[in-house]
């Protein structure tokens, strides 16, 4: 999801696309600017790398993070005056997560709570899992077992007596699962 | 007509006896299941939720659990058997605001039930009178063995039962207490004592109304089952933390027994003044006034003590079943007199001998 930071707070406008955070001892003040202001204040960003004042940093694509730590280390390194010049890039895109199967998207999920079907469990693991283990205390099941297949001769033979209730009773949709079962057997 | 006055009927579980019924009215222990082949209730088609609606009410026709039990479809049933259904706490306001097929089956005595469509296919459950969710899940646990049988739930070995809340998945369990605790409120020791069940996983809220208010000095507590737990262990575990509310309340009404008696029987006096008088009653003042009785009754003043008469006399002064008594829809203020009309005749009932004669 990208970042939206409107209009330039400078000029006011031109849409802005550097977010500037100024930290002046404790206090910190956060600017949006297009990037002619942004040149103006001395900052400037490209493709091939940052302008700060009089520094330049060039990196490349390939190992953007490492020299953007570097950077940053730099930065907390160098002897500048009180206020120290911080450079915010926008996040990257995020790609918001979907359950296929009934559409419920991640940003639904956090609103209300209530995932739309069983394979939600599997499409929102990651973050289930610390929900889980927080309501929880642990995310391993311990609870009664669940046979969800036909396992024995008496299952089998039980089932079958259902499946012919149900069809005599025309409960059609009842039959089908009874059916279900039965066919996949574990004997 | 026949089916209202079935419906209206009290339930099972307002009768005042079992275990430790001076404290706990009831106990409800449940379980949510949901069918694999289909999404939960509230992402569902109406064709997909009349398929559910059909397969479960099958499958419950086919269990021995769920004998001579009716089946109420909340698609094509009147509104006010809907609240006669909801007075009673069978089901919740949830299924009065969706749509598509849903319902319930219950028993004659509204105690055991299963709802199919709510938040999610199936929550099967049974309430008892007192402290005994151990009853409760003997039955809720035969018939999820019944309709699991036949049917094919939502299930993960590691994570259990999938339910369209994450939070109650796993067993799915979840056990609800109606209690009285008008000392530990009084006293002023009712937040510790919730506080320190809320600690222990169990969450409280006033039976009418919210936490700030609590007509009646009836609470509902309720608790969820860890995924890290067997049910048998989890209902140990509640039942645990109950005792030990159960206890702190009846220290505390010794307490003021022995040190408020005086203050206590003015309270009690005013109460009986105003509910053999007043002509007209809110629910809130009925509960609250009757609450004085009741406490009167249990620190051996001179009055009835079997707790039915309390617990029917609110549930009989809702809304929807006094619709159903007196024939027609009532106003608010329809209601209030009505509610004030019956106090008095149930004052009759009750047996007062001399409570001003009480000695301090």
């Amino acid at each position: 999801m990208d970042i939206d930071l409107g209009i330039c707070d400078n000029c006011g406008e031109n849409p802005a696309t550097i977010q500037l955070t100024q930290l002046i001892g404790t206090n910190e003040r956060n600017m949006c600017l297009c990037e002619e202001c942004a040149a103006e204040q001395g900052v400037s960003i490209s493709i091939d790398g940052i302008q700060l004042g009089d520094q330049a940093i060039h990196f490349s694509e390939d190992n953007f993070e490492e020299e953007f730590e570097a950077l940053d280390q730099e930065l907390h390194n160098t002897d500048l005056p009180s206020s120290k010049k911080q450079i915010r890039l926008p996040a990257p895109k995020q790609i918001e997560k979907v359950c296929n199967n009934c559409g419920t998207t991640f940003a639904e999920f956090r609103n209300t709570g209530i995932l739309g079907c069983a394979e939600c469990y599997g499409v929102f693991e990651d973050n289930l899992s610390s929900i889980l283990t927080q309501t929880h205390g642990t995310d391993n099941y311990c609870g009664k077992n669940y046979r969800d297949q036909a396992e024995t001769k008496e299952d089998i033979n039980f089932l079958k007596k259902e499946l012919k209730v149900a069809v005599k009773s025309e409960e059609f949709e009842l039959a089908a699962i009874i059916r279900d079962k039965i066919n996949h057997q574990k004997l | 007509m026949k089916e209202l006055r079935s419906l209206s009927a009290l339930p099972n579980w307002v009768n005042g006896s079992g275990i430790d019924n001076d404290v706990v009215i009831s106990s409800t222990v449940s379980v949510s299941r949901n069918l694999a082949k289909y999404k939960f209730p509230d992402r569902c088609s109406a064709g997909e939720k009349r398929e559910i609606y059909t397969t479960v009410s099958s499958a419950i026709s086919h269990s021995d659990s769920c004998d001579k039990f009716t089946l109420y479809n909340f698609d094509k049933i009147e509104k006010l058997k809907q609240f006669l259904l909801i007075e009673t706490r069978v089901i919740d306001t949830h299924m009065l605001a969706s749509v598509g097929d849903r319902g319930v089956v219950c028993d004659k005595k509204q105690s055991s039930t299963v709802s199919i469509n709510g938040l999610n296919h199936i929550q099967i459950r049974k309430s008892v009178p007192g402290f005994n969710p151990k009853n409760s899940w003997n039955w809720v646990d035969k018939c999820d063995n019944d309709l699991g049988a036949i049917l094919d739930y939502s299930f993960d070995p590691k994570k259990g039962f999938l339910t369209s809340n994450p939070k109650i998945a796993g067993s799915a369990l979840q056990c609800e207490f109606i209690v009285y605790l008008p000392a530990l409120i009084l006293t002023g020791t009712i937040d510790s004592v919730l506080s320190g069940a809320s600690q222990m996983g169990i969450s409280a809220q006033g039976l009418f109304g919210s936490l700030g208010e609590v007509p009646g000095s009836l609470f509902q507590l309720v608790s969820i089952a860890h995924i890290g737990s067997s049910e048998v262990d989890a209902i140990s575990d509640v039942s645990e933390v109950i005792a030990k509310i159960i206890e702190s309340e009846r220290n505390a009404r010794q307490a003021l027994l022995s040190d408020a008696k005086f203050e206590i029987s003015d309270k009690i006096s005013r109460s009986y003044g105003i509910l053999k008088y007043a002509k007209r009653l809110t629910f809130n003042e009925l509960l609250n006034l009757s609450s004085a009785l009741r406490f009167a009754s249990l620190i051996d003043m001179n009055i009835t003590t079997n707790p039915a008469y309390y617990n029917s006399l609110i549930l009989k002064n809702m809304p929807a079943r006094m619709e159903v008594r007196v024939g027609n829809q009532l106003s608010v203020q329809g209601q209030e007199i009505e509610r004030a009309f019956f106090a008095k005749e149930w004052l009759k009932e009750i047996n007062i001998n001399n409570i001003f004669d009480w000695q301090t």
